[in-house]
């Protein structure tokens, strides 16, 4: 028997059948041809007895909780040792996903949690991959290419049950022409199960008109959707104490007390953490019989991890070894991308050890060194958060002495992930914040600062939630904040500010597409004065914010009909007291976050037509419009005369006040949602990953002088090199828009090596001031331009320059072409 | 009070202690052959015209722009307005600026201020204010307002001087100046007088004269290739030190070629053309050798 041959049961407990030892994937499609496997039926037959007794017990009528808990311990017992792990055989690989399509299509309709449990024992050997030399753990994994993850990592997105049709592809060629049939068959049946698809049919008309396409790589538009259930921040404190163990006697326990439709969800959590300890334990037994065993170091790298992944399997972590694995473990398995507060949950195991003995500093910084090895390898590069720092961390000597040596180890591995993140605050241990200027001052990208002076009172007031809870804010993603393992705020849509004021001045008109979009203008000439253009322009934002945040909503919604997300549940606050999955009705607040581009190019914009058109009567809007339309060619004393206006970023109250009073507008309109649609909290996030490259190349010439398809702004940063007034000057205008109504908002700003070498004293005065007043975030980095000058002619001799994008970083020669020109762009202090 | 101000430059690191607000005054009566800031010579308000005019067709082309008869750009740029219409700002209501550089703004004291003001916050304990140009005591009202007006609000004040000035100016600004930036080119008269235009007697005694009063005094030395970049001129550096250990610091100051791409116009042809700037290893071994003469050097 192998582990696809596991049968599932719909109360998500696993059996294990005295199959016939194999599952012709030809005979899975058996809704497809009428003869049906032998095994399969077994299967079903089962699951439907299952369901008559589960329905009993449900009305009272039999208690079969303890032959149900009992069958799958002893199943697991005796199948475990012989699960598929690491299997690379397409034919067996295509095997185990006919399975899936099978549960799936079986369960799903029957019971979630059923489902979803289910098919974590079906993914779960195909998404792990073998441990390698000199990895200090294990986790290396990749997602299948169906099953079941709350984001799936790609432009298009995803969440919940998924299928990779390119991974598809790839899988189909050179098998059999049976197996390619198979395939064929896998994506037909998941075409009707797109959780894209499937969010917007729960659209009314008016949303589908407003966010016609999800293409917001690929076509013209004012806002798209965003199909995910990203940035959860588990509880991985709670992991550390209670271990797999505990947590499975905290479900078991809650299970035989809760409700009936409870009972379900508790065994499927039971279910998910028995997978796993599975992975833990097929780890060791991998481990042991290595092709070749290893010698030297390897051999006892090998001793320790076998050592550290048995006792992980059901018991708490005693040391920093055995808790960054199963720290590690739980996060991929769970499809988190975030890392969360690491010194809050490792920082004491890193004393406990030092205090024994048993471990180095030197040692521990490797450990964390290869831990970010695994990170960098799953290229979340929007996310990968690991945070260290900051105000509410129990243990705060532990947690700092940990926060060291993560900011050595990424001194030295000089990844892109994990990024790396530092909270600070008045009164912390300065030694903390010299050495992130240190790790800086070698040119590499984090850690990002936080400062939670600023952020805890603003995210206090934005979430408008007890300080205690915005103690524990964290930013994920490229920025946006959430409340540690108590708030969820997957950002479910984008929308572009520049085309939303575009489509405006041309009275409701995609010149791109030539169709109508959003809010149309019906007077003959409108925007006689400032005002009405003004209006006309949030009226415009303000209808797709309210599409947005029904979407949002829309999408929980579905995510919660879809399935109870077992391992997100599990590890976030109040899902087990309240015996409800994390979208139902589990997590203590579930809000949003909506994605601001061209915020700047938008006020900036404005702030030139108010000048220029309004004001000094110099361009009429007829005549602003046919320049902006001919992308200034023909124009250029014009685009002088908008270039020249105003800009963002130079502590001119023209343009800072602009910005900031459409910042207020628009962040206020999208606060105002929540409670209409039903969120806990729904705000704006500005920002900036590369959307704004993305976005920018559907955004025709903007009345700030920008040309036509160019990137747009980044983050809440000035326009590429708009800023020229001197670092200060810069400083004085990010200060202005407001911090407590919005879930986050990123500043990049580039200095000279010089700053943290030379003169490193003023530079710490100079941040000082920035945090002093207002000064919530800060990217710092420090670039030299003829590095990257030179890595656009040899990007060969350049693979290992990081640099920042906007909320995330990359290898700079990885980038596209305009990626890297706009980084040069960006004005260098 | 108006001043002629060339550039305020925020956030500025080399201009004294800690973080600064640097304010550069136009006019200078001293003509270095390495100025760096070829804008800031003239006391008048310049214009350079960014398509390649000469100051005649400059010249026509304002009056066709403006329709006034009365204006002017004469062969040092310098421009003059027409009757009544003392600066360019008031001369050219449009933005027909685009075609040319206008160097130099009238501004007010408390224009400058309301920068001053908003960088305050990142001054901390060191930084401040710093007066330099040109020389700033060539507009001693504006610069002592200025002075005071930042006194008074608790800034930090520096007045970066080339030390040709009024010494009856001097003293009015001991109270509010609290560090003079003070440039010395050479030690040899005629030598100066060759390369600056005027001796340095004059600024040798308000050297004394400062310090004689107890202000606090950094000397800074432009060091340029092939005019002082050498170890004799380090040695005299040297003993200028220890005859006048109540000078606070030496600060040296590589010459940089820079300026050639500014305004070619005003660069007059004065040899310099081809200087190199100074390397920065150069530099190191400099502030290596003047230490061990125990002279207190800041870089
Ligand atoms: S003193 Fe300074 S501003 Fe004046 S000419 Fe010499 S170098 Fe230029």
């Amino acid at each position: 028997m192998n582990w696809a041959e596991l049968v599932v049961n719909p109360t998500a407990f696993m059996i294990g059948l005295p199959g016939n030892g194999h599952l012709d994937g030809a005979r899975c499609l058996y809704w497809k041809y009428p003869v049906i496997d032998l095994f399969l039926t077994l299967i079903i037959f089962f699951i439907h007895v299952i369901l008559y007794l589960s329905n009993l017990v449900r009305y009272g009528f039999l208690n079969i909780d303890a032959i149900v808990m009992n069958s799958v311990i002893s199943s697991l017992a005796t199948n475990s040792d012989q699960m598929d792990f690491f299997q690379d055989d397409p034919t067996e690989i295509i095997r185990a996903l006919c399975n899936i399509t099978e549960l799936h299509k079986e369960l799903l309709e029957k019971d979630k949690n059923a489902c979803e449990a289910a098919i974590h024992w079906l993914q779960t050997p195909l998404m792990f991959m073998p441990w390698q030399e000199g990895d200090l753990f294990v986790g290396r994994a990749k997602l299948p290419p169906l099953g079941f993850t709350p984001q799936v990592y790609s432009k298009k997105g995803g969440f919940g049950y998924y299928c990779d049709t390119e991974q598809l592809d790839e899988l189909s060629k050179g098998v059999s022409q049976k197996d390619k049939h198979r395939i064929e068959n896998i994506k037909h049946y998941w075409e009707h199960h797109d959780s894209n698809d499937l969010t917007r049919a729960k659209y009314p008309d008016w949303l589908s008109e407003l966010l016609p396409s999800d293409d917001w790589i690929g076509q013209s538009g004012i806002a798209f959707p965003l199909y995910r259930m990203s940035g959860a921040q588990l509880d991985f404190k709670k992991l550390m104490i209670k271990g797999i163990g505990g947590l499975q006697k905290e479900v078991k326990e809650a299970g035989s007390v809760a409700r009936d439709d409870s009972k379900l969800l508790f065994e499927a959590m039971y279910s998910a953490l028995e997978v796993l300890s599975i992975v833990c334990l097929q780890y060791a037994d991998y481990l042991k019989r290595l092709p070749v065993s290893p010698k030297g170091a390897a051999a006892g790298t090998v001793a320790l991890l076998i050592g550290t992944l048995e006792h992980i399997a059901s018991k708490p972590p005693d040391n920093l070894h055995q808790a960054c694995q199963l720290s590690y473990l739980y996060t991929v398995i769970s499809g988190a991308q975030n890392y969360g507060r690491m010194d809050l949950y490792l920082g004491d195991f890193y004393m406990n050890d030092l205090a024994n003995g048993t471990l180095n500093e030197e040692t521990a910084i490797g450990y964390l060194q290869s831990l970010w090895r695994l990170m960098d390898a799953r290229k979340t590069v929007y996310d990968g958060r690991v945070i260290v720092g900051g105000r509410g961390r129990t243990n705060e000597a532990a947690a700092d002495s940990f926060a060291l040596i993560a900011m050595e180890a990424s001194k030295r591995e000089r990844s892109v992930l994990p990024q790396l993140t530092l909270r600070l605050y008045k009164g912390m241990n300065p030694i903390l914040r010299e050495k992130a200027m240190d790790v800086l001052a070698t040119g590499y990208v984090y850690p990002m600062l936080y400062n939670d002076d600023v952020n805890i009172p603003s995210v206090q007031k934005a979430f408008q939630v007890p300080m205690e809870d915005a103690k524990d804010y964290v930013p994920f993603g490229c920025g946006e904040y959430i409340l540690n393992h108590k708030s969820f705020g997957t950002p479910s849509g984008v929308i572009n500010l520049a085309k939303a004021l575009e489509v405006t001045l041309y009275k409701g008109i995609d010149l791109i597409t030539g169709k109508g979009a959003g809010v149309r203008t019906i007077a003959k000439k409108p925007f006689r004065t400032f005002e009405s253009l003004l209006a006309a322009y949030k009226k415009q934002v303000e209808r797709h914010v309210e599409a947005l945040a029904l979407q949002e909503k829309l999408e929980y919604e579905y995510a919660a009909e879809m399935a109870p997300f077992l391992y997100y549940s599990i590890l976030y606050d109040d899902c087990i007291e309240r015996g409800k999955p994390i979208f139902e009705g589990g997590v203590r607040y579930l809000g949003g976050t909506l994605e601001a581009y061209g915020n700047v190019n938008a006020a900036d914009s404005l702030t030139a037509i108010k000048q220029l058109v309004y004001e000094e009567e110099k361009l009429t809007i007829a005549e602003l419009l046919q320049l902006l339309q001919a992308d200034f060619d023909g124009y250029e004393l014009q685009r002088k005369w908008l270039l020249n206006a105003p800009k963002y970023g130079n502590d001119d109250d023209r343009a800072d006040a602009m910005m900031t009073k459409l910042h207020e507008h628009l962040c206020l309109t999208t606060q105002k949602q929540a409670s209409l649609v039903g969120l806990d909290n729904y705000l704006i996030v500005v920002i900036n990953n590369d959307a704004n490259t993305d976005l920018g190349k559907h955004t025709l010439a903007t009345a700030d002088g920008r040309k036509a398809y160019e990137s747009l702004n980044n983050g809440n940063a000035a326009y590429h090199g708009a800023d020229k007034n001197g670092i200060t000057a810069l400083l004085n205008s990010l200060l202005k828009p407001r911090t407590d109504i919005h879930a986050g908002a990123v500043q990049n700003i580039k200095f000279s090596k010089d700053w943290f070498v030379r003169y490193r004293k003023k530079l710490n005065v100079l941040l000082n001031g920035y945090f002093d007043n207002g000064g919530a975030q800060a990217m710092l980095t420090v670039v030299d331009r003829n590095d990257l000058e030179q890595a656009m002619i040899t990007p060969e001799k350049y693979t290992n320059l990081v640099v920042r994008v906007g909320g995330f970083s990359a290898r700079f020669v990885e980038l596209r072409k305009e990626t890297q020109l706009e980084i040069l762009a960006r004005t260098l202090y | 009070m108006k001043g002629l101000v060339f550039d305020v430059q925020r956030g500025a690191l080399t201009n004294g202690p800690g973080i600064r607000t640097t304010v550069f005054l136009k006019g200078c009566p001293l003509n270095c052959a390495w100025c760096h800031n070829p804008e800031s010579k003239s006391f008048r308000v310049q214009i350079i015209s960014k398509i390649g005019e000469g100051p005649e067709q400059l010249t026509q082309r304002l009056r066709r722009i403006t329709k006034e008869k009365g204006v002017r750009v004469n062969q040092n740029y310098e421009f003059s307005g027409p009757e009544g219409k003392e600066t360019v700002q008031e001369a050219f209501t449009v933005c027909e600026e685009e075609q040319f550089t206008v160097l130099g703004k009238w501004v007010g004291v408390e224009e400058i201020m309301t920068v001053v003001e908003r960088d305050q916050k990142f001054y901390g304990k060191e930084g401040g204010l710093t007066i330099s140009g040109g020389e700033p005591l060539a507009q001693p009202q504006f610069t002592l307002a200025l002075l005071k007006e930042a006194k008074n609000k608790g800034i930090h004040t520096c007045v970066d001087t080339s030390g040709y000035c009024s010494k009856r100016h001097l003293k009015a600004s001991l109270p509010v100046t609290d560090l003079y930036l003070f440039d010395m080119k050479l030690f040899n008269a005629s030598e100066h007088k060759k390369y600056t235009g005027k001796d340095n007697h004059r600024i040798l005694k308000n050297l004394q004269f400062l310090l004689s009063q107890g202000a606090l005094v950094r000397v800074r030395f432009p060091m340029v290739p092939g005019i002082n970049d050498t170890d004799d001129f380090l040695e005299s550096i040297g003993d200028f030190y220890h005859r006048h250990p109540s000078v606070s610091a030496i600060e040296l100051m590589p010459y940089e070629n820079y300026w050639l791409g500014k305004y070619p116009q005003l660069v007059q042809n004065n040899g310099f053309q081809d200087t190199k700037s100074l390397h920065t290893e150069k530099l190191g071994t400099m502030v290596e050798k003047l230490k061990k003469l125990k002279v207190p050097v800041i870089n």
